[in-house]
């Protein structure tokens, strides 16, 4: 028999820690860089990582649209929305306005609070099985069951895409 | 371990309480980024943070407490999982994407007018 040992048995662990690093980590470079390029870089990097983690819980059609949509399409937004305002990039003054310590004492309690709440909650333990392919589940509730929702919401997005493009107009 | 000790129908996972404390630290993040930072595009970036964390945090939930639904396949039945928190993920990102289009819009249009991409300089409404 071959021992695969407490690597393979600690797996889900070990690319959760792994990923959950790197997100929390690139999160805090959104937060602290200087540069504001680096800050569209480093936001890449943590929306990577949460896919990553989509893919630990059982969910891999969102991470596709996660790999797609917000690595893909909403950081290249940012991205041209960097280039369109000529952000002074490489210039170093102060990044953080002066309600910077009020809003971390508020984050804090935030976290305390709510991390709190929860780490007592009782979540179930086992982990949930499905036996048909993700994207099967998900196709056929977007088109049975949540239909209507679905509709609203591609209507919503041409609308609004549609608005962004009149109000970025330069001549009305 | 050896491979006879390992039992597929109960593996050890990450305790979800793990994958909780990870959305609500992104979400302070985000909310840090968005209230302090003093350019408005890493504003649009702390929302997309604070957007992800949800997502993370609905995928949670629909994982530990997701029901088992059953589902008619043609001439039978069969016993999935709903996916309850995976659409709330999809219709978020859909907002997420309309949001950022119309925030970068407005953003453009503001620098249009004021020349600054700093949110304390937008002050109409205010003065």
């Amino acid at each position: 028999m071959i021992d695969y040992g407490l690597l393979s048995y600690y797996a889900p662990h070990f690319f959760f820690y792994f990923f959950a690093i790197i997100a929390v980590a690139s999160g805090l470079g959104v937060l602290l860089l200087r540069n504001v390029f680096h800050c569209a870089l480093s936001l890449i990097v943590s929306l990577t990582s949460l896919g990553g983690l989509f893919l630990l819980l059982n969910a891999e059609f969102m991470a596709a649209v996660q790999f797609f949509v917000f690595v893909g399409g909403i950081t290249m937004l940012l991205v041209f929305g960097i280039f369109m305002t000529r952000t002074y990039v490489g210039v170093h003054e102060h990044r953080f306005n002066r309600w910077l310590w009020p809003a971390v004492a508020v984050g804090v309690v935030f976290f305390l609070v709510y991390g709190f709440a929860g780490w007592s909650f009782m979540f179930r333990t086992e982990r949930q099985f499905s036996l048909i392919p993700n994207p099967k589940l998900i196709g056929w509730s977007l088109f049975a069951t949540y239909t209507l929702p679905f509709e609203i919401a591609s209507v919503i997005l041409l609308v609004a895409l549609v608005g962004a493009a009149i109000i970025a107009k330069k001549e009305w | 371990m050896a491979l006879e000790n390992f039992n597929p129908q109960a593996p050890l996972i990450v305790s979800y309480q793990h994958y909780y404390i990870l959305a609500v630290l992104l979400f302070v993040i985000g909310f840090l980024t968005v209230i302090t930072r003093r350019n408005i595009v890493v504003v649009l970036m702390g929302l997309e943070l604070m957007l992800a964390a949800d997502n993370l945090l609905f995928l949670t939930f629909g994982n530990a407490h997701g029901i088992t639904i059953t589902r008619v396949v043609f001439s039978s039945l069969e016993q999935v999982q709903s996916p309850i928190g995976q659409m709330f993920m999809i219709f978020i990102t859909i907002v997420a994407a309309a949001e950022v289009a119309v925030g970068l819009a407005i953003a453009i249009s503001y620098y249009r007018l004021k020349a600054s991409p700093r949110p304390e300089s937008y002050r109409e409404l205010h003065d």
